[in-house]
């Protein structure tokens, strides 16, 4: 276990500094593309070699300075990815906690003993609910709320955008919960079945202990290391979700910051896309997300496969394996 | 476990609701345009309920004939969704089988073969698979931009949605691998490629039906939610101030309608085009579902029915029935996915194609004499239109140059050669290769681009308001001035009797070919945009901006029309048009006078173009309209909009100096335009789609003076200097 760590702590640095490369160069690569099919056509300057920009940026990144935004605002970059990235932390790590002390029970409450098997209900649902992306759920939750506006010719019960800690969080959590919540009962309740129809199980069952025992002893922890892989394959494509919903709901995370990375503006003006307020393909911002959006999906990788490794010693490394 | 005491199977509900929805969903999007109560292009600006007068959005069930509402541009939603759903279907069904051909060559070669390139392979789909389709799609939609259109869409979709299909395929390949009869057949000498193309396939292509069933509910997300942010097919750059431009939408498409609905302000819009999604997703979903219950072994064996009858003779019927109508299902399921792949990518790619690919209009306006080129505007009816494809190539094959500029354009004569007027006072001849013939100045300077005749000849009208004509070997002809020095307007046009046309600023005059005067008068009206006179196909009439005036006789037949700023043309189609502000409207004359047969139109307001009037305009030969606006203070826009499929497009030119050469055969527009820096430089764009097809910046030059369209070839001039470009 120690050694996985290990290795895994070496490798990051080598893969945020990959990234941060990556980013850079694929912004200011894309950026060069979208000029030249600018309505306002070849009436740019030209620009600098690209690895070049790299060069002078990674000067300013040896001072740890990532940047700062373009014209009109300048704000640094450092500190506008840090309050994102606390939005966006608080926001995801709330839905992703609801989804799983939603999911886990669901799953469990979804499982018929004797014989053991899903609930059709649960097939239902989840068909159902994973047919339903997280921008949909909002802009439905917003249609009902807007719906009793127009009725009631009053404001709506809760915000429909913005950002606060209060009634501000419950649409997008709602909207970021469901269907990570919905995969994950899914989940537990097809590992759960399947745990449940083997042998050994049976006969447990034959010795006279209760299933509550045999779910709590046994099955459970069988089925932990499958499991939370399969959490942190949900927790991937919850962070689709995030951006999605950070863009529905004006949520200003580092989501909605790289929607509008990589979503050109709705206008351009004759400098291109680079107007005020507006940061389309900005490199040292790209440089700045992509390495903490490949951060936050290392780092619950290695924190899954070390849980798994953990209740599992079946999936450790040969090596860690010791004879006496 | 004794086969007569298995359980009769569940019934497969998700198979049935799947299926039949799915079904719902193909029809819907085979004929629900045809359901469509209304133009899905069509806008509304102003809505009535009861005695109140309501601006869009409309919503739902408020306005009479829009039962779900409208959009922002007063646009029905019912009839934008109900033609949606085929370009949204059919761009998912190409990625989802594209997605599924690239999962199973790859899962089979890696399932297959353990060698270092298999096992690179396995890291490629892990690392695809770590990511999640909508990141990437982004980058690289993002990366390609909006010129590949919706090739960038497949490209992102694609580009690691490949990885789960190939990770099941590559499970089932390692798990086939070591059965029974794998190992037998290699014994018997079977080649690798023949145990895996002739047993592993086979048995893998079964499952792909489940998995196209969950690729395509799986794209189709990924669609929607690009879509959302913003992505969408049709998408399209306009102008909407004289520093701004803004993104905005074409023909409907699910993506398209999520992503243009402001959904704080028309949640409607973006809540039915979701739920329509969802809908699609599900159906898919549960067929995906259903097909993995129905093609599970264990369903296989609990086929009640017979089994129950006899326990000898269920294992009979297991043995061999079963055995062999498993293996007839699976070869026809196996080669049923081959073909349907194969349908859905061919047939998905040319769907896609047709509304990308040109095909050659030709003109119904033909050249009397057999000449190429035969005034500033290609002909007497000045449609730009050109006989032929333009140059694919940008590559300069000769230039010619003068001590002085050229005035005017070039014409082109049925033997190639071409004439222009120039600075100096004369008019020069230059052969198709570049050499100079002959060079000989009129009785004045001469004034824009000479015109020609059906026999050759070539006039010239000239700073006095006289017109001249002179002989293919360059021999004045006549010289006739019946316009009292009046100052020039326009430049000639001939028809095919060969009487000349032109206006200077107070005289509409028309001369024989041999010079004597036909009619003279008034000019019709002091108000003009574009004052070149236009002959009718049928040359009965000449236009001349909003006044028609009998082409033989001179008399006006009518003029000062209601619409503002509207002008005659002619279309390359042949037909006359009445051009608007904002788009064209058919006409004819009949013993009811003047007959409007149909129009086509655009709003100028929501394309920011309110302030704009038409500079240049024309009908391609199938019908579609184009024109030119400008305020003569910014970049012009070249709009394209063929009625007969909702569709518009704009195209911003470069610079505030830019000139329209022509169009060719494939609609492609040529312009040139002079750059606040640098020499001026011409560009090939594609009038329908926008796709550029080439860039060039002439080696010499600026001031655009006027070009002519040629087979394979485009002649410019620019200056004192006249370029070839094109092929050779």
């Amino acid at each position: 276990m120690g050694r996985f760590l290990l290795r895994r702590l070496i490798l990051l640095p080598v893969i945020l500094v990959l990234l941060n490369f990556l980013g850079f160069c694929y912004a200011a690569l894309a950026i060069q593309v979208h000029r030249a099919q600018s309505p306002y056509g070849a009436q740019e300057e030209t620009t600098p070699q690209v690895i070049a920009q790299y060069r002078d940026y990674a000067r300013g990144l040896l001072r740890f300075d990532l940047g700062s935004l373009p014209v009109g605002t300048h704000s640094p970059i450092g500190a506008f990815v840090a309050q994102g990235l606390g939005a966006s932390v608080g926001l995801f790590g709330l839905a992703f906690l609801l989804s799983l002390l939603v999911g886990l029970p669901l799953g469990r409450a979804a499982i018929q003993l004797d014989p053991p098997r899903t609930r059709p209900w649960l097939t239902g649902l989840a068909t159902a609910g994973l047919a339903m992306p997280g921008f949909y759920i909002g802009t439905l939750l917003v249609s009902l709320l807007l719906m009793q506006v127009s009725e009631a010719n009053s404001n709506p019960a809760l915000p429909v955008s913005g950002f606060g800690w209060d009634l501000h969080l419950i649409l997008p959590l709602v909207a970021l919960t469901i269907r990570p919540a919905v995969q994950i009962a899914q989940v537990t309740a097809s590992l759960l079945s399947e745990e449940l129809g083997r042998r050994y199980v049976t006969a447990a069952r034959s010795f006279g202990l209760t299933w509550r025992m045999i779910l709590r002893e046994k099955a459970l922890k069988n089925i932990l290391a499958p499991l939370f892989l399969s959490i942190s394959s949900a927790f991937r494509l919850s962070v689709a979700e995030l951006i999605l919903v950070e863009y529905l709901f004006d949520w200003p995370g580092i989501g909605r910051m790289l929607a509008r990375t990589l979503v050109p503006p709705s206008t351009v003006g004759p400098r291109g896309l680079l107007d005020v307020g507006v940061y389309f393909l900005w490199p040292p911002l790209m440089a700045a997300l992509l390495p903490l959006f490949g951060l936050l999906f290392y780092l619950v990788d290695t924190l899954a496969s070390a849980l798994a490794r953990r209740v599992d010693p079946r999936l450790g490394a040969p090596e860690e394996v010791t004879y006496g | 476990m004794d086969s007569a005491f298995r359980p009769r199977p569940a019934s497969n509900w998700a198979l049935a609701a799947g299926l039949g929805m799915v079904l719902a969903v193909a029809l819907m999007a085979v004929i629900g345009p045809a359901f469509a109560p209304a133009d899905p292009m069509k806008e509304t600006y102003i809505g009535q309920v009861g005695t109140r007068f309501i601006r869009p959005p409309f919503p739902p069930n408020s306005v009479e004939g829009y039962p779900l509402g409208s959009d922002e541009w007063g646009r029905d939603l019912l009839s934008r969704l109900l033609w949606a759903v085929r370009p949204t279907l059919t761009l998912v069904l190409v990625v989802a089988a594209v997605r599924l051909v690239l999962g199973i060559f790859a899962g089979l070669v890696s399932g297959w073969s353990s060698t270092w390139f298999s096992r690179l392979l396995d890291t490629l789909i892990s690392a695809c698979l770590a990511v999640p389709v909508l990141f990437v799609a982004l980058c690289v939609i993002a990366l390609m931009g909006s010129e590949w259109g919706v090739w960038a869409f497949i490209a992102g979709l694609s580009l690691t949605g490949w990885a789960e299909p190939a990770r099941i395929v590559r499970e089932q390949t390692r798990s086939l691998k070591s059965q029974t009869f794998v190992e037998a057949s290699r014994a018997m000498g079977a080649a690798p490629e023949q145990l895996v193309l002739g047993h592993i396939l086979p048995h893998v292509l079964p499952m792909m039906w489940i998995q196209l069933a969950f690729e395509v509910a799986g794209t189709l997300l990924a669609t929607a939610a690009l879509g959302f942010l913003g992505y969408y097919m049709n998408g399209i750059w306009i102008p909407i101030g004289d520093w701004v431009g803004q993104h905005t939408t074409g023909m409907p498409e699910l993506g398209e309608m999520l992503g243009s609905a402001t959904t704080q302000r028309v949640p409607w819009s973006a809540l039915f085009a979701g739920t329509v999604v969802v809908l699609i997703v599900l159906a898919f979903n549960l067929l995906g579902e259903g097909l993995r219950r129905q093609l599970s072994p264990e369903r296989q064996r609990r086929r009640a029915d017979m089994t129950r009858a006899s326990a000898r003779a269920g294992a009979w019927v297991e043995d061999r029935a079963y055995a062999a109508a498993a293996g007839i299902l699976r070869v026809a399921s196996a080669n049923g996915v081959v073909v349907m792949l194969g349908v859905v990518i061919i047939g998905g790619v040319w769907l896609i194609s047709s509304t990308q690919a040109p095909a050659p209009s030709q003109t119904a306006v033909t050249l009397p004499g057999g000449n190429w080129w035969a005034t500033s505007k290609r002909d007497a009816q000045s449609t730009y239109w050109a006989a032929a494809k333009g140059p694919s190539q940008p590559r300069i094959l000769w230039k010619f140059t003068t001590q002085s500029g050229f005035v005017g354009g070039p014409v082109v004569d049925s033997r190639g050669n071409l004439f222009l007027s120039n600075a100096d006072g004369a008019v020069y001849a230059v052969s198709s290769g570049g050499m100079l013939l002959w060079k000989k100045a009129p009785a004045a300077q001469p004034f824009g681009s000479p015109a020609l005749s059906p026999d050759g000849n070539i006039l010239v009208v000239d700073v006095q308001g006289g017109l001249s004509a002179l002989s293919p070997q360059g021999e004045l002809l006549w010289s006739v001035n019946y316009t009292e020095n009046d100052q020039p307007l326009s430049e000639p046009v001939v028809g095919a009797s060969g009487t000349a046309y032109y206006a200077t600023r107070t005289r509409l005059a028309a001369v024989y070919p041999s010079g004597k005067l036909r009619f003279l008068i008034n000019l019709p009206t002091y108000s003009y945009v574009d004052p070149m006179p236009r002959l009718s196909l049928d040359e009965r009439f000449l236009f001349f901006e909003d006044t028609v005036v009998n082409a033989q006789t001179g008399e006006l037949e009518f003029d000062q029309t209601p619409p503002p700023m509207d002008s005659y043309v002619v279309g390359a189609d042949g037909k006359n048009y009445d051009r608007l502000q904002d788009g064209m409207s058919e006409w004819q004359l009949s013993e009811n006078g003047y007959v409007l047969i149909q129009s086509s139109e655009f709003d100028v307001r929501n394309l920011g173009m309110n302030f704009r009037r038409p500079a240049e305009s024309g009908v391609s030969p199938d019908g579609n309209v184009w024109l030119v606006l400008s305020t003569g203070f910014d970049v012009p826009s070249f709009v394209w909009m063929e009625p007969a499929r909702s569709r518009l497009q704009v195209i911003n030119f470069p610079s505030v100096m830019t000139r329209l050469i022509g169009i060719d055969a494939l609609g492609r527009v040529y312009l040139c335009s002079d750059m606040n820096e640098g020499n001026s430089f011409c560009r090939a764009v594609d009038g329908s789609t926008a796709a550029k097809a080439w860039d060039f910046e002439l080696p010499e030059g600026r001031g655009i003076s006027g070009g002519a369209i040629l087979p394979g070839r485009m002649y410019v001039a620019v200056a004192q200097h006249i370029f070839a470009i094109g092929d050779e």
